[in-house]
């Protein structure tokens, strides 16, 4: 939406806001491509390379068309769309039917400079879904945004509508799991202890 | 940097290697998709929030219009219930009050005010030592002094009389309390009246309440002692000893009744006469009493009992003296003794109960209208009445004993010798008269109404003053059930049999108050008049006089 001139950024905002409470196609739209990136983003750190991604992102944005009326602006318009993401993705690492038939992981290595990197790091973030799976989602959620997004605690605790302390223990908690996890894994271990020792 | 803080950052770089960059295809897509159907989506959640907002406020509220609603039907439900109640009691009460305007209460008068407006005189009453004494309570009922008893009346309340048993024992049969009390008290134990009869035994510090008919309440420094004392019922009372509630046998309860069964007033005679006759009589009572028990035992009555009448009650009762003890019975007592109606059986049926037929002994007049107080005049010259007295120089009334009920002119109880000997000869005999009064009285009483009619009506057929009452008797019974079309079928049945029966003036008092029962007031008002100008000095014309005055009539 165009800026008026003389308007502040909060008016800006506010404006913005009610175009979206109003259901305006062009905000909307607007919306759409600024939180996409983000959205899958999220979406593949904390659910990992899967087939079903672009359901997603449907999913998410839908629901943020749903709860838009609702939203107050009390909190930015990325992080609400995050904590819509965030609420679906804890709800597709239940596993369905399907992605036990399928299994949960269907991303591809890309290919880059280094295909046999590349498809390293894929198996080792692969076993690190494995290995965070057998956990709450909302620690998984917790310690993959901290993690993989690489977002600090309090933001995460905001994200999540958690306070911090929470997302605190459910960050250690998550490490420590994975620490466990890394014993008995030596793509885990390298990550988790730097590799020290070269593999065979 | 730390282990975990490595570890982050391996994660984090394992994470930006991966492939995050948007698929331009996809991107597309997802624009698309929420440009299209975004909008959409939106304003059905506006119009989904607008319904649930405006639920948030119409659901609550009208819950609670429904809640109120309920609330208030249920309210009026109990307000109407309250309503119909209230004007169930304020019909009633209004009934009530029209009742009580009606003429019979005219002529029964509120009992409150009855009570008050008859005054009793207290006193001191002694047992004669020879028999019983009779204590007349001013219409409200009688007591009856054993021998040797002695008690006070304190009427200083005429709402509340109190009578003091000193010594002995006193027989009550409360009539018409009017609204009053009636208190018997004894070494400290107070019997308050309910009504009806029961007596009161004193031996020192002891006392022995039996009721036969009703129920009495016995209290002691105020509180009562036991439940209430009811028909059939002994209490014995005793200081330091629990109270002990016995039942009374059949015998016991005919007694009862018995000691306040109504009391012939003897015409005024010479006093040698007069203990002539009373031996004679005596002697007369303890025969009969011997025969009633005979026919008692061979009764085929189920009801009736064979009662041992004890000669020595029997040779005590006396009849009612003029004596200055003021036992007399009521004015209309007076009345019946003056008046020419030689045998006027309508306290004669009592009479003869009591000394007669030993299961007649239990029939307390209950009749409205029936005086209880009526009792027989005694006279030698007397037709055949209940009892004939030996001293009587007619013989006829040997040969006027009437083995059937159904024999037109036949002397209703024969003397002794005759009965005596009638029962020899004849085991099984007709009932008289009087047993088939007394039959039908106890009948009505148990509630065999039908039975007790038939044999009123089998009485009616026979001769004699017993039979003219018989009709009465049963006219009374349905005026006091509220019969009237059945009270003047039993009038018109008196009339057709005895036309010119001595009864006319009992029979003219049940007309008026028939009439007054079907609220035909000027057939009232006719009957009111004819009775006083034809007997002026009657109860029942007294009676109606003050009807009449009501209605702002002269008598």
């Amino acid at each position: 939406m165009p800026e008026r001139a003389g308007e502040s950024s909060a008016t800006v905002e506010d404006r913005q806001l009610a175009a979206l409470r109003r259901g305006e196609p062009a905000a909307l739209e607007r919306l759409a491509r600024a939180e996409a990136p983000r959205v899958r983003g999220l979406l593949h750190s904390l659910l990992g390379p899967r087939a079903d991604v672009e359901d997603l992102m449907q999913t998410v944005f839908l629901e943020t068309c749903r709860a838009l009326p609702s939203f107050r602006g009390e909190s930015a318009v990325s992080t609400f769309v995050a904590g819509i993401c965030i609420r679906v993705a804890r709800r597709a690492m239940r596993p369905s039917a399907w992605t036990r038939r399928r299994g949960e992981f269907q991303g591809e290595p890309r290919a880059k400079d280094n295909p046999e990197r590349s498809a390293e790091q894929s198996e080792q973030l692969r076993r690190v879904h494995v290995a965070l799976s057998r956990l709450s989602s909302k620690k998984r959620v917790a310690f993959l945004l901290w993690s993989l997004e690489g977002m600090d605690v309090r933001s995460i605790a905001e994200v999540m509508n958690a306070s911090v302390p929470a997302t605190k223990s459910r960050i250690l908690y998550a490490q420590r799991e994975l620490r466990s996890r890394a014993a008995r894994d030596p793509y885990l271990r390298e990550l988790v202890d730097g590799g020290g020792d070269e593999r065979a | 940097m730390s282990g975990p803080d490595r570890m982050r950052e391996r994660l984090r770089e394992l994470g930006r290697s991966a492939d995050r960059e948007l698929a331009p295809e996809l991107d597309a897509r997802i624009v698309e998709h929420v440009r299209l159907h975004g909008p959409k989506v939106v304003r059905r959640s506006r119009q989904r929030r607008a319904v649930l907002r405006a639920s948030a406020v119409v659901v609550p509220f009208a819950l609670g219009v429904f809640g109120w609603r309920a609330w208030e039907g249920s309210e009026r439900g109990e307000q109407s219930q309250r309503a119909r109640a209230t004007s169930v009691e304020s019909t009633g009460a209004a009934r009530v009050e029209e009742r009580a305007r009606t003429p019979l209460d005219a002529l029964a008068q509120t009992p409150t005010s009855q009570c008050a407006q008859r005054s009793v005189e207290s006193s001191t009453f002694v047992g004669s030592a020879s028999g019983r004494r009779v204590l007349d309570l001013a219409d409200r009922g009688r007591a009856v002094l054993e021998r040797d008893a002695e008690a006070k009346l304190d009427a200083s309340d005429p709402c509340r009389l109190a009578l003091q048993l000193e010594r002995g024992r006193v027989t009550v049969h409360a009539k018409n309390l009017m609204g009053g009390e009636l208190h018997v008290k004894a070494a400290g134990a107070d019997v308050v009246v309910h009504g009806t009869t029961f007596a009161v035994e004193r031996v020192a510090d002891d006392v022995t309440v039996a009721v036969a008919e009703g129920a009495v309440a016995v209290e002691r420094e105020g509180r009562a002692v036991a439940p209430l004392v009811r028909g059939g019922q002994r209490l014995q009372v005793a200081i330091k000893q629990a109270p002990v509630l016995l039942a009374l046998s059949e015998a016991e309860t005919l007694q009862l009744r018995a000691a306040v069964e109504e009391i012939v007033v003897p015409q005024p005679r010479a006093a040698a006469d007069e203990a002539a006759s009373h031996a004679t009589l005596e002697e007369s009572v303890a025969a009969r009493t011997q025969d009633a028990v005979g026919r008692a035992r061979r009764s085929r009555s189920a009801s009736e009992r064979s009662v041992r009448f004890r000669a020595s009650q029997a040779r005590s009762v006396r009849f009612g003296t003029r004596d200055d003890s003021g036992s007399d019975a009521s004015s209309e007592d007076s009345e019946s003794a003056r008046s020419d109606g030689a045998a006027r059986a309508i306290g004669s049926s009592a009479w003869q109960r009591a000394l007669a037929d030993s299961s007649s002994i239990s029939q307390p007049a209950a009749a409205p209208g029936e005086s209880s107080n009526a009792s027989t005049s005694v006279r030698p010259s007397a037709e055949p009445a209940a009892v004939s007295s030996p001293a009587s120089p007619r013989e006829p009334s040997r040969s006027e004993a009437a083995p059937s009920a159904e024999a037109s002119a036949r002397p209703e109880v024969a003397t002794p010798a005759a009965l005596a000997s009638r029962d020899a000869e004849t085991p099984a005999r007709a009932e008289t008269a009087s047993e088939l009064v007394a039959r039908a009285d106890a009948l009505w009483r148990r509630g065999s109404r039908d039975d007790a009619r038939t044999l009123y009506r089998r009485a009616g057929t026979a001769s004699g003053p017993t039979a003219q009452a018989a009709w009465l008797a049963l006219a009374r019974r349905e005026l006091a059930a509220g019969r009237a079309s059945a009270a003047r079928a039993a009038l018109d049945g008196y009339s057709a049999r005895f036309p010119s029966g001595a009864l006319s003036e009992e029979a003219a008092g049940i007309e008026f108050r028939i009439a007054l029962l079907e609220h035909d007031d000027a057939l009232a008002e006719r009957l009111a008049k004819r009775l006083c100008e034809r007997h002026p000095n009657s109860p029942a014309a007294q009676a109606a006089a003050r009807w009449l005055r009501t209605r702002g009539r002269t008598p």
